[in-house]
């Protein structure tokens, strides 16, 4: 069965560009536009993989990661945290949270394709 | 009625009673009066008659006319001019007296007047000198008593603040809510760290709106001292920084730009950019998408820039007074305000460390979060805490319940708070503290709302204070483990979990020597701390100095005085200490009177946990156990750091499978022992 990966974020210019690189790599990728969105997504079927912004309208990312982290049924869903938000403490809160990996945006491209591979190929 | 009638009236009586006591003898025998009885009744009358005269011619007079001297004296204005002679008559030496004394009286205040005036004089001077010094200083700079009126200031507070007059408020000038924080938290401080610091506790800064002209100012305040007086007043330095606060906008506005807003098309381009580059045999259909994200970041981009060079970005600005404060005057701030605001309680556990901020904005932000945190959690019962982390302080609210979810924290971000410079929201404060909180859950069914902060610019302690922690040895290991062995019991706490009980752990300071020659009740100095429920209780402590004679001449109380002290503020918790040889003194007195109190040695239990390690002195098992804390040369700051490696050790005994008080009772008393090593304390 196809490993899947649910991208989370409210900019569609670059989820184009996650999504094809998540195809690329020969993975089923599900996007959601926001927080609530991405909730609803894991609850109909739960994702291998999240790649998930943190600034995204109705719920945040921290919000998302940390309920997610709550709910025991969804506790073996890995997730990278992709933001904008660079700061040490920013990545310390997500790390907090829950989060298997933090990338701050810009990102290269393959490097993400290195980490999706990481923890989808274990 | 005056004395002189009072006598007078008392001779007229006397000589009444004497004229008619003939009379009335010979009229109780049933005789008939004569003239034999009329003569003595006359001279008798005649004589006290005399005798009145005397009295009120030779003493009540002259002592009359003395008083009334004495008063005429008394009130003019020149106290210094002689009192006048009177006559002696019968007074014999009180009038010579009563001159002396007035003379000595007269020569007292001429002297008195003389000082008085030289300080007047000095005080002027040194006025002047202090004039001359302050006139061409930029900085404004005001002296006010505690209740803000002004006792001095320079030329150029009156530029900057306007009219200044001696005796007048300065809150007519400067907001009274901003001199009140910086006093308070320097009080707070002085309290808190006055005796460490020797009462040097530095200065407090803050930031206001003059009243004069809307003017931004940078205030930075310092304690004045009197001897036996405490805190009279203060100095507060005014700085105006206007221009840099106009100036500071369009910096803080591109350091958010180029920190967060540009990443997210720069993010876009960059992606879309190494898409094209490393996968050139890609479909038309998603070549063409990739050229068009291309084209609406490189716009983005471009609208961001062109709004950063217009200068039409929401400022925020930096020209906030960040200094370094003590974790305790953010707390004494806080917790008064909550108490009187919210009717909430707060407790501060755990030990306070030195961050770096604006306090009054911080106070401000606390506020708002304990006011969201009250109203979500039904709580009025919060702890606070600060633990030291690797590049940030972070200071914990901690609550029984469950942890916060971060979009309702950020929605209390949003919330609206009034600092000195304006209002802005919780998030603005914590961002300009490069600050991001989050909740999380903690053991024991708690919760805590985590906010990193910046840690001070000053060392949280000193390498000096990690010296010099090590004590003479007290006793043979053999005699210590003997003296625990014979302590360690459950008592009523059989059962119960070690997270859940409580403890006091306490430093007692004897004389060197004084432990190994039985002279246990030597105790100069007692600190104690309570732990509850796995929390450590630093502000409520217990901390004596103990007089060494049984009077407690000295000024200190003698040891029978704080002992009913001590066993109060310990109550029925077990005793923890470091090396329980100092605390024997303590114990015995208590087991005199029939009580055993259950008693643990932290020494024991890191031999328990680190039976390879050679040293198990105070200062190595907290290294080993990744503790740097405090000021540890008093006494209060062992028992606080006893309790802190207790704390910790009760860690890493539950890794050991060892939760229960009476688990760990049975693995101290089944310890091997290594015996004939002396004990380092």
């Amino acid at each position: 069965m196809t490993r899947s990966v649910l991208i989370v974020d409210d900019e569609p210019n670059i989820v184009i560009s996650l999504e094809f690189l998540v195809k690329q790599a020969g993975y089923e990728a599900r996007i959601a536009r926001d927080g609530e969105a991405a909730l609803a997504a894991v609850a109909e079927r739960l994702p291998d993989l999240i790649l998930l912004d943190v600034m995204m309208p109705k719920r945040d990312g921290y919000d998302v990661c940390q309920t997610i982290r709550a709910n025991p049924d969804w506790r073996g869903v890995r997730i990278v945290m992709l933001t904008a938000r660079g700061r040490e403490i920013d990545r310390e809160k997500g790390y907090a949270l829950g989060v298997d990996d933090y990338v701050t945006k810009p990102f290269s491209t393959r490097e993400v394709a290195e980490l999706i591979k990481h923890y989808l190929e274990p | 009625m005056r004395d002189r009638t009072w006598i007078a009236l008392t001779f007229f009586g006397l000589a009444l009673a004497a004229a008619a006591a003939p009379f009335a003898a010979v009229w109780w025998l049933g005789q008939p009066a004569g003239t034999s009885q009329a003569v003595p009744s006359l001279v008798a009358a005649a004589l006290l008659a005399f005798a009145w005269w005397r009295v009120d011619r030779l003493i009540l007079e002259p002592g009359g006319r003395l008083a009334e001297a004495l008063e005429t004296w008394l009130r003019t204005p020149a106290l210094d001019h002689p009192l006048h002679s009177q006559p002696k008559l019968a007074l014999d030496g009180l009038p010579d007296a009563i001159r002396h004394l007035a003379d000595a009286a007269c020569q007292q205040r001429r002297g008195l007047r003389q000082v008085s005036r030289q300080a007047a004089e000095q005080a002027e001077e040194q006025r002047n000198w202090l004039d001359v010094a302050l006139r061409h200083l930029a900085e404004s700079v005001v002296v006010c008593d505690t209740r803000h009126r002004i006792l001095f200031h320079n030329a150029a507070a009156v530029r900057l603040l306007g009219n200044l007059a001696e005796g007048h408020c300065l809150s007519i000038q400067v907001p009274r809510a901003a001199l009140d924080h910086a006093l308070d938290c320097l009080r707070a401080r002085l309290d808190a760290l006055g005796g460490r610091l020797g009462g040097d506790v530095g200065t407090a800064l803050f930031s206001c709106l003059i009243r004069q002209g809307h003017r931004v100012a940078h205030g930075q305040m310092s304690l004045v001292q009197v001897p036996r007086h405490g805190v009279t007043g203060y100095v507060a330095v005014f700085r105006d920084v206007s221009e840099d606060w106009a100036d500071s906008a369009p910096h803080d506005a591109v350091a958010v730009a180029l920190t967060r807003d540009l990443r997210g098309p720069l993010g876009a381009l960059d992606a879309a950019a190494q898409m094209l580059g490393e996968y050139p045999d890609m479909e038309r259909t998603d070549r063409a998408r990739f050229i068009k994200v291309i084209g609406e970041e490189c716009a983005r981009l471009r609208h961001r820039v062109d709004s950063l060079a217009d200068g039409r970005v929401r400022p925020s600005r930096t020209a906030w007074p960040m200094a370094d404060l003590h974790f305790t005057e953010l707390f004494a701030c806080v917790s008064a305000s909550l108490r009187q605001r919210l009717d909430i309680n707060l407790t501060m556990v755990g030990v306070p460390l030195w961050l770096h901020g604006d306090s009054q904005s911080l106070m401000e932000a606390f506020l708002a979060l304990f006011a969201a945190l009250h109203i979500h959690t039904g709580r009025s019962d919060f702890d606070m805490e600060c633990l030291l982390g690797d590049r940030q302080v972070y200071v914990d609210i901690n609550w029984k319940g469950d942890p916060i979810p971060d979009g309702r924290l950020g929605a209390w971000l949003e919330g609206g708070v009034s600092t000195q410079l304006g209002p802005q929201t919780v998030r603005d404060v914590l961002e300009r503290h490069g600050s991001q909180p989050w909740s999380l859950a903690k053991r024991g069914g708690f919760a805590a709302l985590r906010l990193p902060l910046p840690p001070s610019r000053r060392p949280q302690f000193t390498e000096e204070e990690w010296t010099g922690l090590g004590s003479p040895p007290s006793l043979t290991e053999a005699d210590r483990r003997e003296e625990l062995l014979r302590r360690s019991t459950v008592g009523a706490f059989a059962g119960r979990a070690l997270d859940r009980m409580p403890f006091v752990a306490v430093c007692a300071v004897l004389p060197p020597g004084a432990v190994q020659s039985g002279d246990r009740r030597r105790i100069t100095a007692l600190g104690a701390v309570r732990i509850e429920d796995g929390r450590l209780l630093t502000a409520g402590s217990f901390e004596r100095r103990i007089s060494a004679t049984v009077a407690g001449s000295d000024g200190r109380p003698p040891l029978p005085v704080v002992l009913p002290q001590f066993w109060t503020f310990a109550g029925d918790a077990v005793l923890v200490a470091h090396d329980i040889g100092p605390c024997l003194g303590l114990l015995e007195e208590r087991e005199a009177a029939g009580t055993i109190p259950p008693v643990l040695d932290t020494m024991e239990l890191s031999r328990l946990l680190d039976p390879d390690a050679d040293d198990h002195g105070l200062e190595a098992v907290a290294r080993r156990l990744g503790l740097r804390v405090g000021d540890h040369r008093t006494e209060i700051g062992k028992a606080l750091l006893a309790a802190e490696i207790l704390l910790r050790q009760i860690e890493h005994l539950r890794e050991l499978g060892i939760v229960r008080f009476d688990q760990l009772i049975e693995a101290v008393r089944s310890q091997p022992s290594r015996t004939g090593a002396p004990v380092e304390g």
